[in-house]
């Protein structure tokens, strides 16, 4: 915490070794993250650039209410939403997924990786998103909808229709 | 909790396997630190370095009135040659143009 807020200091001083060693200690983490949610590592690029960039201009705003991670990601995963927006690639959750809710008994099979791979990628990025910041993030529910500015229950709604998703396509042998 | 299942442990590893060689390219990295907030000192200096476009013309023309202004004497237009004589008092002032004889 205390090596977090001599790094705010000094972005706040415009320290050109402050803002490097922001980008070297986030930079990578931010791009597979977007790279995850986005499928397309050039927009994902495009994703970091702007996020840090909005992070330079407005780091005198800062509150330190939250880390500074944490704000640098609300604002990446924000942007990501928006390309995907642009993409029209969010459908209603109630076109995605129309499944039976007892399918967790039946996923002690043998799961195809190659097929979860291909599903988890074709899947709709408004559980995409909540699969990578839960199991490739490691945050909490708590912690994404906190992030996301959803309730958790929304999330954890996300979080098991996701799931559910991958478990039938797993269980049909594909969509 | 979701995260330990099989299932879970797998989405996980699948998408570190997808991202594990994911880095910045050193052209983002440079086009970031670009624009980030300079210090005072940087401003001053940027502005100090700064590139001025000036038309060659004009430029031209200003530097030679300004060595017009600066070289050429006041009283060069002047082609007259004054002579003041004192008569006891008075004052007659005699002008003449340069090089005549003045007898």
């Amino acid at each position: 915490m205390v090596a977090e807020r001599l790094l705010i200091k000094n972005l706040k001083q415009g320290r050109e070794e402050a803002y490097i060693q922001l980008v070297e200690e986030y930079g990578d983490k931010l791009l597979k993250t977007c790279c995850l949610i986005l499928r397309d590592r050039e927009e994902a690029e495009d994703v970091v650039q702007e996020t840090f960039i909005r992070v330079f201009n407005k780091i005198d705003t800062f509150k330190e209410k939250s880390g500074l991670y944490t704000w640098i990601y609300a604002i990446a995963l924000n942007l990501s939403r928006d390309r995907i927006r642009m993409k029209q690639d969010m459908l209603e959750l109630r076109d995605e997924w129309i499944g039976n809710d007892d399918v967790e008994s039946q996923i002690e099979m043998k799961i195809d990786r190659e097929l979860l791979r291909k599903e988890i990628f074709a899947m709709n990025s408004l559980y995409r998103e909540i699969l990578v910041l839960f199991y490739f993030e490691e945050l909490s529910i708590k912690e994404i909808s906190n992030l996301l500015k959803e309730k958790e229950g929304t999330i954890k709604s996300k979080l098991f229709r996701g799931r559910n998703i991958l478990k039938e396509s797993l269980l049909k042998g594909g969509r | 909790m979701e995260n330990k299942d099989k299932l879970g442990i797998e989405i996980k590893n699948i998408m570190e396997e997808e991202s594990f060689d994911l880095t910045l390219s050193q052209k983002a990295v440079n086009n970031i630190i670009m624009h980030r907030k300079k210090t005072l000192t940087e401003k001053l200096k940027d502005f100090l370095n700064r590139e001025i476009e000036i038309p060659l013309a004009p430029a031209i023309i200003g530097v030679v009135v300004l060595f017009a202004l600066i070289l050429i004497p006041k009283d060069v237009f002047k082609s007259q040659n004054e002579k003041v004589i004192d008569m006891g008092g008075s004052y007659v002032i005699i002008r003449g143009e340069v090089g005549k004889n003045e007898n």
